[in-house]
């Protein structure tokens, strides 16, 4: 069989149609994409004309694991169910095969099916031919009987002997003639005659038979021969059975008499040597001893030995399950020291850079939001977070608590690289870009991306314009690590996407956002990065004093970090209560 | 063709999704322009010709699989006998070929959180 895979599909469709193979690839993603969204949302979709694609609910049931037969409980799940068009049925299907009648139908499949069927209808047809070759003989009689009173029977009797066929004819076309009866002699006669031709007429048919069996020339002949053969077949065999059974028999009996013998001529032996008591014992337990005798002497040993290997299985797979402890126990200690020993790596670069300066720690924790972040200042660089969420603030001192958390991350600034752009870091960014290459990114065709990549090295840019379709598990912050490597980086993608994008925190799967370009290196950024980002800073302000947050006021530090110039800008929107916050944090 | 233009369409999308109780090839077409930014006309030749040829590669017995969403593909079944309660008789149906689809392990861990409504 043939198989097709999404990319020769994209081949043939180009081929046939005459399309871009890039553009087709897309367009099957963003179908694909948006069955199976259609498909949650709705729980069906339906395609003109090629069929419709639904979910069905199932219970959960009982099941069994055929490999170890333990017994599980299936669980509820959904089924994704494919119910064709009628025009997709017809166009693979153009002319369906049409009902047969059983009659025909069973024939056909007698013909294909096992051998043992066919036997049984023979034996039906056998059957059939036994009753129609029997009915003659019984119509003769009926025939007999129905005329109880023959004209000229000794006629008949004569010709009975020749043949009881012609009689049959004669007596049907003489069965109408007068009743001749004047006595009860003669009645009597008759009667007698009447007996005898009956007797007659019974051997004959019986001799008809025989004969017709010999004589194959006869129509009847024929048919009765594969009867004659089944009757002797199963005769042989029940015979033959019955013969092997009688055989075993005697051949049983043969050899326990053959037996008894020999164990005579031992004991005639024995009893030379032994006692007359013991031999008698001995007989007797060897006369009567059979296979389940000589058993149950050593089972009553066994019953005692048995108990000492139940308590060897019960102990083997303890001994199993302590060793297997010890290993994962030992394993448990030397990962937990490895994993101890990285993180303490980590908390102490942590501590030798904090103990430097005055510390704040803002710890942000909510389960609802995506990510939770452990913020950090320094002298006077400081950095925001993205998800703006209740924060609560630590003392002076640093709680360390905070940083084994799993989802925790540290990120530091050095203003000492705000130096120039240089063209050796960013050529190196370029060709890692390159590599990586975005499924996701929506470029229409290759040459397009080499454009963009030329226009990059030619102007020194870090990264390029261009579109993305947001998927499951994107977040402004993730694919500014991707693109920007530096995650603080993302209010430069709200900013550009502000009106498509309400909700920072929160952002809808499908929507295509435009990642704007990015012209310095993210440690070194140049000066109209800085304002962009600062005015993403300022719109997620805006939108948390919109909701009613208190802590709306923590991102008006990304913007006195990246551009101070703004809160000058926009100070009659911005509140005084919020600056003088930001004034007691930066104290 | 702005950003605000393609928020006002999406909103009103999100209204038909709303109301709408099975997803429809003209709401695919629709969500496919927006998504790729090319006229609907356009979407709707694209789709068409795709149907078109995974159909006419059943038609030949070969399988077509598109990742991450399953396998396309014909079967015949088995000829069994059938009862016409109009004419009170039973019939042969002889092999026949039906198109099946058979959906991937990924659709089946992407669905599981949907339930159906009560």
């Amino acid at each position: 069989m043939k198989r097709l895979y999404d990319k020769a599909l994209m081949d043939q469709i180009a081929k046939v149609y005459g399309n871009e193979v890039a553009f087709l690839s897309e367009f099957s993603k963003a179908l694909l994409d948006i069955i199976r969204e259609g498909l949650i949302r709705d729980g069906q979709v339906r395609l003109h004309q090629f069929g419709t694609f639904k979910l069905k609910w199932m219970k959960s049931r009982n099941g069994v694991n055929p490999s170890t037969g333990k017994k599980i409980i299936i669980q509820a799940r959904p089924r994704v169910v494919f119910t064709p068009a009628k025009a997709l049925k017809e166009r693979i299907e153009p002319n369906p095969p049409e009902l047969q009648p059983l009659d025909q139908a069973v024939d056909e499949s007698i013909a294909n099916s096992a051998p043992a069927i066919k036997v049984a209808t023979k034996l039906q047809k056998d059957n059939e031919t036994q009753v129609k070759v029997a009915e003659p003989a019984s119509a003769q009689i009926k025939s007999v009987d129905d005329t109880n009173v023959l004209p000229k029977t000794e006629q008949v009797e004569v010709e009975s002997d020749k043949n009881a066929a012609d009689v049959v004819v004669k007596e049907t076309e003489t069965a109408e003639p007068e009743h001749v009866v004047e006595s009860i002699e003669d009645e009597v006669e008759i009667i007698e005659q009447i007996v005898l031709v009956l007797k007659s007429e019974v051997t004959d048919t019986s001799e008809v038979s025989d004969v017709s069996a010999e004589v194959p020339q006869n129509e009847v002949a024929e048919k009765e021969v594969p009867e004659a053969k089944t009757e002797w077949l199963d005769q042989s065999v029940i015979n033959n059975i019955k013969e092997i059974s009688e055989l075993q028999y005697f051949s049983k009996t043969d050899t326990t008499a053959k037996e008894e013998l020999i164990e005579e001529s031992k004991e005639e032996s024995k009893e030379e040597l032994v006692d007359n008591k013991e031999a008698d014992t001995e007989e007797f337990n060897e006369n009567n001893h059979s296979p389940l005798d000589m058993n149950s002497e050593p089972l009553a040993e066994k019953t005692e030995a048995i108990p000492i290997r139940k308590e060897k299985k019960v102990l083997t797979p303890i001994f199993a399950i302590a060793a297997s402890i010890i290993v994962l126990l030992a394993a448990g200690i030397v990962f937990n020291s490895f994993y101890v020993s990285q993180q303490k790596n980590v908390i102490n670069e942590s501590t030798a850079l904090l103990n430097q300066a005055p510390k704040y720690v803002f710890s942000l924790e909510n389960n609802e939001t995506e990510t939770e972040v452990v913020e950090v200042k320094e002298n006077d660089s400081y950095v925001a977070s993205a998800v703006h969420v209740p924060v609560e603030i630590v003392n002076d001192g640093l709680e360390l608590n905070t940083l084994q958390h799993q989802q925790t991350s540290i990120s530091f600034v050095d203003e000492s690289s705000d130096s120039a752009s240089d063209q050796q870091v960013t050529t190196k960014a370029d060709d890692e870009m390159a590599v990586e290459s975005d499924s996701n990114s929506i470029v229409v065709s290759s040459e397009k991306y080499d454009e963009l990549q030329r226009v990059s090295l030619e102007q020194s840019v870090f990264f390029v314009e261009r579109e993305h379709r947001l998927l499951n598990g994107d977040s402004l912050w993730r694919l500014a690590q991707k693109h920007y490597i530096n995650p603080f980086h993302w209010p430069h993608i709200y900013q550009a996407n502000h009106n498509k994008i309400l909700n920072p925190d929160k952002v809808k799967i499908g929507k295509v956002v435009k990642l704007p370009t990015l012209y310095g290196h993210p440690d070194a950024l140049t000066q109209q990065d800085k304002h962009n980002i600062a005015t993403g800073y300022y719109y997620n302000y805006l939108y948390h004093k919109g909701k009613g947050n208190p802590y709306a006021y923590f991102s008006l530090i990304g913007v006195e970090k990246y551009d101070a110039s703004l809160l000058i800008e926009y100070k009659e929107e911005i509140e005084r209560s919020d600056i003088n916050n930001l004034a007691l944090l930066t104290e | 063709m702005g950003i605000e233009s393609d928020c006002i369409r999406s909103i009103f999308i999100d209204i038909s999704q709303f109301f709408g109780k099975n997803m429809t090839t003209t709401e695919i077409i629709k969500l496919l322009s927006i998504r790729l930014q090319i006229s609907q006309a356009e979407a709707r030749r694209c789709l068409m010709q795709e149907l078109d040829i995974i159909a006419a590669h059943m038609t030949e017995d070969s399988q077509v699989t598109l990742r991450r969403f399953g396998v396309f593909g014909v079967k015949e079944t088995a000829p069994r006998k059938t009862y016409l309660p109009s004419e009170k008789k039973y019939y042969m149906m002889p092999a026949r070929k039906v198109p099946f689809f058979r959906a991937s392990q990924w659709l089946k861990d992407f669905v599981k959180s949907w339930k159906p409504e009560e």
